[in-house]
């Protein structure tokens, strides 16, 4: 069931509710009509036997299905739909509104939720006793990117995602872990140099920490849209959520990185980039003031928005 | 509402700081200087006064990492492992009538040699051992576009001037000082030119600094010096260590280098490379030798092990063959976790989880630890 193999956790990443119903003596008392048949998709995929036989059953969408010959079947059938280019349907059940879940390709049924793939976080779960709300949804498996390692942060894997150019995913993350490495050298230097000891205690060295707090400080509180009123366009300062604005601020931050003079490096223009941000200061949060200039300029048009 | 709060929050939402943990300090010994260190002091770490790391390793002699490292954390602290100590304390107990002993450091990449020689030289340095210290071979013979003549002295082989006096510089910072005070001289007239001699009973100072203003006769003056060197040393005036790390490069199959007729030298052929292997002939007493093969020094076709016989050869076997091979095996259970109590102790590990992780990962080799804890 889980989606992962964590260096220091044994247990599962992922919903663990199933534990106790995914019990031995449950394929003894399997109903016949299973008997003879293999499932068509792995057990993991589902969250329980249960589950299963209520909602995923393929003879549920298409009654005609005989179970007994399920498998033979499954396969003329997926070439047919292939064929007739209907194949995501067939793979996710016919839908009630199918346009308007948001991933349209995704190969999970919109109803599965994301995954908890952090140990401490599930363990958190079970304390509280919130498990039991989670016992019987269905989970997507942990993204191979996503580990209950103590030294991932999904803010970090978040901004690696950004800076990715033509799936270098690897590369990113070197230059990433690069401009890690130079902060904590610049910032270690001003520590070792240091005498005063309160200004010392108040020098952050955790590069996570400068990047968590520059992307902080860099998120804008409106944006501009462009509204049609009249023939012509306006741009509209309208609210943003939060996500939104966490996106700005790292999409700023690897622009500025972008454009930077070419003698020096994007992980040494970076490190600086990302300290002077977290002193609120720097190119960065330069872009955010601006943003936040114009939507002042523009308030005028702020009702555009529902009139 | 959640509007509200985040206009009110936001700008100045900073992050919550992790809550601060227990920092664990490293152990550490007292004994700063190398000629105590015991058994006791396994797997602790020692600091080098910032004096004596210019005195010897200002022109060479650490990783490059390792420097950047002691320049961060404002210290320079090397961990007292087994390898070091075991040559040391032979060095103690040798019986310096006899031939000079032979010891070959081998371990894999990252494992820790060079700083294990590192603190043989220390204790060499601190107990007045003259240092015939070559910092790194393959720099002599990597990266081409070094002037390479052919030697006039010497036929068939060639020279390196501009390095070889480079490599004077270093000899000369190294042990200028101790030089001084011993007042060695040298035991024969030697004529450069027509015009340059030194006469019997120069300084050795005073030799090398010719080496290094005439750099053309740089290489010859390696070779004089170390002839007088084995000579003195085995007449008793004094005590020699001689340290070549990247020893293996001697016995590599080419270089890079070419000379202005662009003929292409092997390693064979060039003088230092020649003065060096003779430097290793246990044919003097009163010293010891202490040479370091690393897969990094080969050429990198032949790094698939880090054994000596496979790095150095049969040839370089027979060469230096009654010798006293040392492994440096990666950090055992208590290094390691010493290792990582020292990188937090200095804010270069943030996190104080995870350990088994990094064991891992780096499969408890030093220099991959200190580069996997780098962005963490």
């Amino acid at each position: 069931m889980c989606g992962l193999w964590g260096w220091d956790s044994g247990t599962s990443s992922v919903p663990a509710g199933s534990k106790e119903e995914t019990k031995p003596d449950k394929n003894e008392v399997k109903p016949q009509e299973t008997q003879g048949s293999k499932r068509p998709l792995p057990n993991s995929f589902f969250q329980t036997d249960d589950y299963y036989d209520q909602f995923c059953k393929p003879s549920l969408y298409f009654p005609s299905i005989q179970k007994s010959r399920c498998r033979l079947q499954k396969l003329t059938m997926a070439l047919f739909a292939k064929y007739l280019r209907i194949s995501s349907t067939v793979k996710h059940g016919f839908q009630v509104f199918p346009q308007l879940t948001a991933a349209k390709y995704s190969v999970y049924p919109p109803h599965f939720a994301e995954p908890v793939y952090k140990k401490q976080e599930l363990d958190k779960l079970y304390e509280s006793g919130e498990i039991e709300n989670y016992k019987l949804i269905p989970f997507k498996a942990a993204r191979s990117n996503e580990t209950c390692s103590i030294f991932h942060d999904p803010i970090v894997a978040k901004f690696i995602n950004y800076m990715l150019l033509r799936g270098q995913k690897k590369l990113a993350r070197e230059v990433l872990e690069k401009t890690f490495e130079k902060i904590k050298k610049l910032q270690l230097e001003k520590y070792n140099r240091e005498a005063d000891l309160e200004i010392k205690a108040s020098i952050i060295v955790d590069p996570i920490v400068i990047l968590k707090k520059a992307v902080a400080n860099c998120r804008p509180l409106l944006k501009l849209t462009a509204v049609k009123r009249g023939g012509s366009f306006y741009q509209v300062p309208v609210p943003i959520t939060d996500k939104e604005s966490t996106f700005y601020a790292m999409r700023w931050f690897v622009q500025c990185g972008r454009e930077k003079d070419k003698s020096i490096s994007f992980a040494d223009f970076m490190a600086t980039e990302l300290i002077k941000a977290s002193n609120n200061d720097g190119k960065v949060v330069k872009k955010k003031l601006d943003l936040h200039k114009q939507c002042e300029a523009n308030r005028a048009y702020a009702h555009y928005r529902w009139s | 509402m959640r509007a509200y709060r985040r206009l009110c929050n936001y700008a100045t939402a900073a992050v919550k700081q992790e809550t601060q943990y227990q920092i664990p300090t490293a152990a550490r010994t007292e004994k700063k200087n190398p000629v105590d260190h015991d058994s006791h002091d396994l797997s602790k770490f020692y600091t080098i006064d910032p004096k004596t790391v210019s005195n010897i390793f200002q022109m060479g002699g650490m990783p490059k990492p390792f420097t950047e490292q002691t320049n961060m954390f404002a210290e320079t602290a090397l961990m007292i492992r087994k390898p070091a100590l075991e040559i040391i304390n032979s060095l103690k107990s040798t019986d310096f009538q006899k031939p000079a002993v032979r010891y070959l450091l081998y371990g894999q990449t990252g494992s820790g040699k060079s700083l294990s020689l590192a603190h043989i030289l220390h204790y060499a340095y601190i107990s007045k051992f003259i240092l015939y210290h070559i910092p790194y071979v393959p720099i002599w013979l990597k990266y081409d576009r070094k002037e390479v003549n052919w030697s006039s002295s010497k036929n068939g082989l060639a020279d390196i001037p501009l390095i070889a006096a480079q490599w004077l510089k270093h000899f000369l910072h190294q042990n200028g000082a101790l030089l001084n005070e011993l007042n060695l001289t040298t035991s024969q007239d030697y004529v450069w030119s027509q015009r340059e001699t030194t006469p019997k009973g120069t300084t050795l100072n005073e030799l090398v600094t010719h080496g290094i203003n005439r750099a053309k006769y740089a290489c010859d003056c390696m070779d004089i010096l170390l002839n007088e060197l084995k000579a003195h040393c085995t007449n008793n005036k004094c005590k020699m260590l001689v340290a070549i790390d990247g020893f293996n490069a001697f016995f590599n199959e080419k270089t890079d280098l070419k000379t202005e007729d662009r003929v292409k030298v092997t390693p064979q052929q060039i003088t230092m490379v020649q003065t060096g292997l003779s430097a290793v002939l246990s044919d003097w007493n009163n010293g010891a030798i202490v040479m370091v093969t690393s897969p990094r020094a080969a050429l990198n076709t032949k790094r698939e092990s880090h054994l000596p016989i496979y790095l150095i050869g049969r040839q370089g076997f027979e060469h230096i063959d009654p010798f006293i091979p040392v492994m440096v095996p990666e950090l055992s259970t208590v290094e390691f976790n010493n290792m990582l109590d020292y990188y937090e102790e200095k804010r270069w590990l943030q996190k104080s989880g995870g350990r088994k992780e990094l064991e891992f990962l780096t499969s408890k080799l030093p220099a991959d630890l200190m580069a996997r804890c780098a962005p963490l």
